[in-house]
């Protein structure tokens, strides 16, 4: 992915099966002279049997060369935070791309970027559009090509969270494990991994931008989209930048203009169904781009 | 289209690679930090006339701490025959050094030699590590808020041109690399000091008496290294390209300026991209948003007639 090679040695070959599943379109048989390589490692740790417990969630930890990078319980565990890690490592240095943290879906061929500040909830409300029918360009990082100004897909599954987990159960095959903070160390950076296709959905060609929608999560709340003014929706636009210290003002200069270009609103999100809702109906409410 | 690196200088030489023969220290008297464009290196050393050298040479990127982004690792130190040589003191009287990029030697050489390598070196990975701009073989200058891009090949006159265009007005953007942006497809300033032959400094009137570089370690190279000020200039800001001037090899007889169609620009500035593979189709329709400038091939002519023709048909 994007000149990074990664490895993937377990103690456990069903791991290597699960991570198929999910990244198999990216195999390769060796890394390319030149890429950057990185190693990863999974000890899976051993099934056991607890007193009053029908089986204990194995405990693993996945390393990168020598270096622990989590301890996790499950494959589908190793598995999403695996890709969480090598997500984050590949597009890292995709400077030809001004990366921002949003989720993107297309619908008709209009992308509706959602630039947010890190989010847990951000991939369910992606994963939610994904269900009823939007195209998967990516959960939490979106890659906008400057010259075309269209965004590209990542081309990796959706990442929900773990308090998100229950909206999905339905295509999430392992048992969750536990959940008590008390009980998990990183318990917000576990992932579950889910492909466009378990949703009904499928990864979306590179599309420009029809809309920017800004999220606000304040579940609990009402669930309504409104105006935002230019700029606040640029201030908004830069608190999601991920790559801005090497773009610099031409980020705020292309974002501007992007701004200026489509619809943008604000969306409150009370209930993260209702925002689905909301979303999957703005291209009859908006008649599609500016 | 394929990628190219910036040529290496004819007047680089020494061994490369022969890592048996380089025995790695683990302290440095100097480090470095430098940001060009968004690449950054770090540069170590145990030699400090070599340290000093790159401090002048690329002071418009010298940052006092490490910029964000993960650097290149460019490591210079005394060639030793034996270990032993670190403790003994013996390494001070080596007379090659060895110069390393990411932890592989590179070139073992004389210090003038290794110096020359790690300028070519620090501008070289620039288009090949930059992924934010498109980069062409091309000098460039600006007046106002209008850029000039000047492609040509390695030894057309791309640095003399520009020095001359510096002398006669123009603030500077770059003797060797245009940088185009593709968010506004202008051209940015790359600062680097420019690079002149020794003979063809004579080609600016009372350059000579303005130049710094002989001293230090510098004082052994060949080339000579021109900062915008001995021209009189400064580095110019972003501007949007107004016209693009191919110049020509033959620099025999007066200068003729001749218009060329904006297809022909395209079809040339692939020729002088270094990174067109990595931007592919959008790579393309950047350049043709550069090749509605105002297009001429330049020929014949001193640089300073070239300058003055520049200066008055084209600006």
């Amino acid at each position: 992915m994007n000149e990074t090679a990664f490895s993937l040695r377990s103690t456990d070959p069903a791991l290597l099966e699960v991570v198929d599943r999910y990244l198999g379109a990216h195999a390769i048989q060796a890394p390319v002279k030149g890429e950057r390589y990185y190693r990863f490692s999974a000890d899976c740790g051993e099934e056991r049997s607890l007193p009053g417990v029908r089986r204990a969630k194995r405990v693993g930890s996945l390393y990168m060369n020598t270096l622990r990078v989590f301890r996790v319980r499950g494959l589908e565990e190793m598995a999403g935070r695996f890709i969480s890690t090598i997500r984050d490592i590949a597009t890292f240095a995709s400077d030809e791309y001004v990366r921002i943290r949003a989720g993107a879906v297309a619908f008709d061929g209009r992308v509706v970027l959602l630039p947010s500040p890190p989010e847990p909830h951000l991939p369910a409300l992606v994963g939610g559009l994904v269900r009823t029918g939007a195209a998967l360009l990516g959960d939490e990082i979106a890659l906008i090509e400057p010259v075309l100004r269209d965004v590209h897909p990542l081309g990796l599954p959706i990442l929900v969270g773990v308090e998100d987990r229950g909206l999905f159960a339905d295509v999430l095959r392992e048992e969750p494990a536990s959940q008590r903070k008390n009980d998990r160390e990183g318990l917000e950076q576990i992932r579950y991994a889910i492909l466009a296709q378990d949703l009904g959905g499928r990864v979306a060609e590179t599309a420009p931008v029809g809309w920017f929608v800004f999220p606000r999560f304040e579940l609990g709340g009402p669930t309504r989209l409104e105006a935002i003014g230019g700029s606040e929706a640029l201030f908004e636009f830069a608190r999601a930048g991920l790559n801005f210290h090497v773009w610099g003002e031409r980020a705020l200069i292309l974002g501007r203009e992007m701004l200026a270009s489509v619809p943008v609103r604000r969306l409150r999100v009370g209930s993260v169904a209702d925002a689905v809702t909301l979303l999957r109906d703005l291209d009859g409410r908006e008649g599609g781009a500016a | 289209m394929s990628d190219r690196d910036l040529p290496l200088p004819e007047t680089v030489t020494g061994e490369e690679m022969d890592p048996e023969a380089s025995q790695e220290p683990t302290d440095w008297s100097a480090t470095d930090y430098y940001g060009l464009l968004s690449v950054t290196v770090t540069v170590r050393s145990l030699y400090e006339p070599f340290s000093e050298a790159m401090r002048w040479h690329l002071e418009p990127f010298h940052r006092p701490e490490p910029p964000r982004g993960t650097p290149t690792i460019v490591e210079v130190w005394p060639r030793v025959d034996d270990e032993g040589d670190w403790s003994t003191g013996a390494w001070r009287d080596a007379e090659m050094l060895v110069y390393a990029s990411d932890g592989q030697v590179q070139r073992i050489a004389s210090a003038p030699s290794i110096l020359e390598y790690a300028l070519w070196d620090a501008n070289a990975m620039v288009p090949r590590l930059a992924r934010d701009f498109l980069f062409l073989h091309a000098g460039a200058v600006v007046r106002g808020d209008r850029a000039i891009l000047i492609p040509a090949l390695m030894d057309a006159g791309k640095s003399t041109t520009v020095a001359a265009l510096l002398a006669a007005g123009f603030d500077y953007l770059s003797d060797e690399l245009g940088a185009i942006d593709p968010v506004t497809s202008f051209a940015y300033p790359f600062e680097k000091l420019l690079s002149l032959d020794a003979d063809a400094v004579r080609f600016i009137p009372g350059l000579e008496e303005r130049l710094a570089d002989r001293q230090g370690l510098s004082a052994q190279l060949r080339q000579r290294y021109v900062r915008p000020q001995d021209l009189g200039a400064s580095v110019g800001r972003a501007a949007p390209v107004q016209a693009l001037v191919f110049l020509e090899g033959d620099r025999t007889g007066p200068p003729r300026l001749e218009r060329l169609s904006h297809a022909e620009a395209v079809h040339r500035m692939v020729n002088h991209c270094f990174n067109l593979t990595r931007f592919g189709d959008r790579g393309l329709v950047l350049l043709t948003r550069v090749a509605a400038a105002a297009v001429y091939s330049l020929a014949g002519g001193t640089p300073m007639q070239r300058a003055e023709i520049l200066a008055n048909e084209v600006a």
